[in-house]
This record gives structure tokens, sequence and C-alpha cells, in this order.
């Protein structure tokens, strides 16, 4: 049985790794001027769609969905960062050899993913609020940090289970996090609400914590009841849980079919 | 002078068309091929969503034709970030150089292969409207929809030149291709017309050839007569030109002063 200290000493020290490849990833700079100015003109992007066929309302529906749809696309780089130890830093092996629980360290590894997520979403939410009106008083703000950050862990929990699957089949990694994000960008509410699809794909949608994150931040847009956006916090958490839970057992798998030695590390 | 001249125009075709026919070859092996493609019909329902739910139908050309262009251009990003730097580092870039053919001309042709993944992503927007809205997308001038798709695609190929000789002189692959997208797509105004935006920004996306083709594309499928169509051809040729000039060229200094430096075959 796996103590809590051990399981917390595999996330610190997949975050070692996640902070070193995020340095090599951007400097301050490239994070700034390039990678926050992209997520700003994609939500720009949608922004203009909703201004181009929609009322104002609309347009403010969707800034907070095309926002939420870039903390998907950042926090889905985990399909790729978790094959990194696999292709590029050739480390599987070492890690496969340890002693370490897999899904823990991993939860740890790509972590830089949904912490930058928060940060540029947020941003862009703000940033898009000022071009089209819309007004957040600051208690609303710091709210909307803590739901954006819940709502980034939370699809990062989801995105890690892609990333179990990645690391089994590399070179299909960024076809992988293109298809899943694309799947929820449309399914799960970003700019048209899920009941706008049959109602199969809307219950496939409830399983993603993204679309009880975008109740959530538009329940606290809207200024619907506390318990309202309680509510859809709690579910975004909750389905978060169940997928980092499934995440655990598949790079448990990953790692036993390794050590039983199979391709993964050959 | 005559017979110099020819086979110097003999060196740039034998280099576009080997690159053209090698990357076919390649292409169909390579993830990026797959990975500009696979997006393509969903981002045909996400914004053909966007149309019915708000009830302008009337804009879902709009809809249809955004996803050929950003597949376009995501292709253009995906294939140029690495073209010279693979040839560099597996040594086959010296090789190239000694041979008879024309290495700017064959980056440019493998390029201009890659934008034939338009014509089937173009096929899956088309076919997931159809199929899922209903939306069959007329095309009552195809004479200007067949003529703005051969330009644009060449003039993608062309500013993804320029980016290949980028990323290899200065710039870092990676962090371009992640961020050229959406800016692009915007300026571009690929689903949004530009005329729609105010004046100083639609000044800067005019600059962008993908201003003038999506325009062209989007007026092609309209019963009504394309207004300044002979406008919009030429300043999307002027602009494709004006790209492929200066990724030849900067491909070509690039070469020049990796000679100098001894660094052909490094990274």
């Amino acid at each position: 049985m796996l103590q809590p200290v051990q399981a917390a000493r595999a996330v610190a020290q997949g975050m070692v790794v996640a902070i070193a490849d995020f340095k090599a990833f951007y400097t301050w700079r490239t994070w700034l001027g390039a990678w926050l100015v992209r997520i700003v003109c994609q939500v720009a992007f949608y922004s203009m769609i909703g201004h181009m066929v929609g009322d104002s309302d609309y347009v403010v529906f969707v800034i907070i969905g095309a926002a939420m749809m870039a903390c998907v696309a950042e926090t889905l780089m985990t399909s790729a960062s978790s094959t990194w130890d696999r292709t590029t830093a050739g480390t599987l092996p070492l890690l496969v050899g340890s002693p370490v629980e897999p899904g823990f360290f991993y939860f740890g590894r790509s972590v830089m993913w949904p912490l930058s997520a928060t940060v540029t979403t947020s941003v862009a939410i703000l940033t898009l609020s000022f071009f089209f009106d819309l007004s957040w008083t600051p208690v609303q703000i710091v709210l909307l940090l803590l739901l954006v950050l819940l709502a980034s862990l939370s699809t990062y929990c989801f995105a890690l289970v892609v990333g179990s699957f990645a690391m089994l089949y590399p070179g299909a990694r960024n076809v992988m996090s293109a298809v899943v994000t694309v799947w929820v960008s449309c399914f799960c509410g970003t700019v048209v609400p899920v009941d706008f699809w049959p109602p199969a794909v809307q219950w496939a949608a409830q399983t993603i914590p993204m679309t009880h994150g975008l109740e959530a931040v538009r329940g606290l847009e809207g200024g619907a009841p506390a318990a309202e956006v309680t509510v859809h916090t709690a579910r975004t958490l909750l389905s978060g849980a169940a997928w980092f839970l499934l995440s655990l057992l598949l790079f448990r798998r990953n790692f036993s079919a390794a050590r039983r030695g199979n391709a993964l590390v050959g | 002078m005559t017979e110099h001249l020819t086979k110097r125009r003999l060196t740039l075709l034998t280099g576009f068309w080997t690159g053209f026919e090698f990357q076919i070859v390649t292409m169909r092996g390579q993830a990026e091929t797959y990975f500009a493609l696979i997006t393509a019909p969903f981002f045909a329902l996400l914004y053909m969503s966007i149309m019915e739910y708000s009830g302008r139908s009337d804009l879902n050309t709009h809809a249809v034709i955004a996803p050929m262009l950003m597949t376009l251009w995501t292709a253009a990003l995906s294939f140029s970030g690495e073209m010279i730097s693979a040839n560099r580092e597996n040594g086959r870039l010296e090789l190239l150089l000694a041979s008879p053919t024309s290495f700017p001309m064959l980056v440019f042709g493998r390029l201009c292969a890659c934008m034939l993944l338009g014509l089937p992503s173009f096929a899956m927007s088309y076919v997931s409207a159809g199929l899922a809205f209903g939306y069959w997308m007329p095309i009552h001038h195809p004479g200007v929809f067949a003529g703005a798709l051969l330009l644009t695609a060449l003039a993608t190929a062309a500013a993804a030149t320029a980016l290949s000789s980028a990323f290899v002189l200065t710039l870092g692959a990676r962090i371009v291709q992640n961020t050229l997208s959406f800016p692009v797509y915007l300026l571009g105004g690929v689903i949004v017309p530009v005329s729609l935006f105010p004046g100083w920004l639609e000044g800067i996306s005019r600059l962008v050839f993908l201003s003038w083709s999506a325009d062209l594309l989007r007026a092609s499928a309209s019963p009504e007569p394309v207004e300044n169509a002979g406008l919009h051809f030429a300043m999307l040729l002027l602009l494709g030109a004006a790209s492929l000039a200066f990724g030849l060229l900067s491909i070509v200094w690039f070469l020049h002063r990796a000679r100098q430096l001894g660094a052909l075959s490094k990274e």
C-alpha cells in the first residue's frame, strides 16, 4: 500500500522534471511575448466570431468558452510531455527500474501545463472582457482564478489518461492531443450549450471536467447563487478525480508491461 | 548565355519536382500529415454549430471554408519547422548541395506538395457540414474557387518556405509552430471577414495573404458576381511572390553563411 509521503515524494520528483522542462521550453520572453499572445489571439478569434453572429450575451458566452478551450489545449500538451522520457530524454528505462509509483510521478511531471494554462486562460478572459465591456469585481476575479485553477487541474487529470496512451504510441502524441482538444471544444459547451448536441454526446460530455468547469465560471460571471457554482465545481473535481484514478491504473499497467520486457523500454 | 539560362531553369525545375515527389512519398508515413488533417471535420462541426445555434445559417459558407484554410496553415507550420534542420542533422544537406539541383526550390517543392492536404481537408469539412447539418455548400463560381485555392496553396507554401529558413536561422521552431496559428487565423480573416475589423486592424490584416484568399473563396460560393476579383487575385499573387522571394533568398543566405562557418552538417 502506497503511503501518502511516498506519493507526495513521487509527485515532487516529477515536478523537478516539469520545472526543468518548462524552463527549457520557454523563457519569460517567449512565454509572455509568444505563447500568451497566441492564447489571447485564440480567444479574440472566437470572440470576433461571436460578435459577428450574435448579441453581447453570446459574445460573453464565447469569451469564457474560448478561453477555457485554450486551457484544454495547453493542458493537453501533457500528451507530448508524457512521452519525452521515452523519446527525447531516454530516461524511461531508469524510471521503470526505480521503485516509483508511476501515476504519481507523472502527475508531477507535466504539472507545468495546467499551472501555465491557469494564468493564460485567466489573462485571456480578463483581457477580452476589457474589449467587450464585461466587468468583474475584485472578489469575482479572485474566484475566477480559483475556478480556472481547479478546472485546469481536473482537465489535467483527464489529460494524464491521454498521456498514458501517448506513452505507448509516441508518434501519435500530437494527433491524440489535437483530436481530444477539438472534441472537447466541440461538444463540451465552449461555444454552444451542451444540449445543442444529441443525447449520447451530451452524456459523454458530462464525463469531461471542463464541461462542469465552464458551468462554474459562467455561473460566477452571471451572478448565479453560490450553491449552484459550488455544485458545478464539485462535479469538476469529482470527474477530475475519477480520471486521475484511471491514469494511476494506466501508468501502472504501462510500467508493469515494461518491467515484463515489452517494447516500451526497448 | 542562352544555354546557361536554360540550364539554370532546368536546375530550378528539377529541384522543385524532386522535392514535390519526395514529399508526397514521405508524407504518407509522417504524423504531421494526420495532425494537419484530423482536426478539419471537427472544426467544421464547431463552426457550423455556432452558425446554426445563433441562427446565422447565411454564414455557413464561412464555417466550411475556414477549416481548409486552417489546415493549409497548420501544415505549413508543421512541415516547415524541421525541413532544413532535419536535412542538416541526418547529413543529407551536404549531398543535396553537391547535386546539380536547386536546394531552395527543393524546399519550396516539398512544401507545395504538403499543400495537397488542402483538398482532403476541404472534402472532410464539406462532408461533415453536409452529414451533420444538411448543408452542402454550393460553389457558384467554380473558376474563382479553383483559382483562389491554387494561388492560396502556392502562397502558403511560399510563406512556409520563408518560415523554414527563419526556423533554422534564428527562431526556435517549436515555439513558433505553437504560436503562429491563431494570430494568423485571426488576421487572415479565415472565418470573420477582415472588412468587419476596425480600420487599423483591417489595414494590418490586408498584409496577410489569407485575408484575400478567404474573401475570394467565400465569394465563389455566393450566387452574386465576385466583386474586385482581379484585385484579390493580384494581391494574393503579390503577397505570395514576396514571401517566396524572401524565403528563397533567406535559404541562399543561410547556406552561404553555413558554408563560411563550416556548419552545413552541424546543428
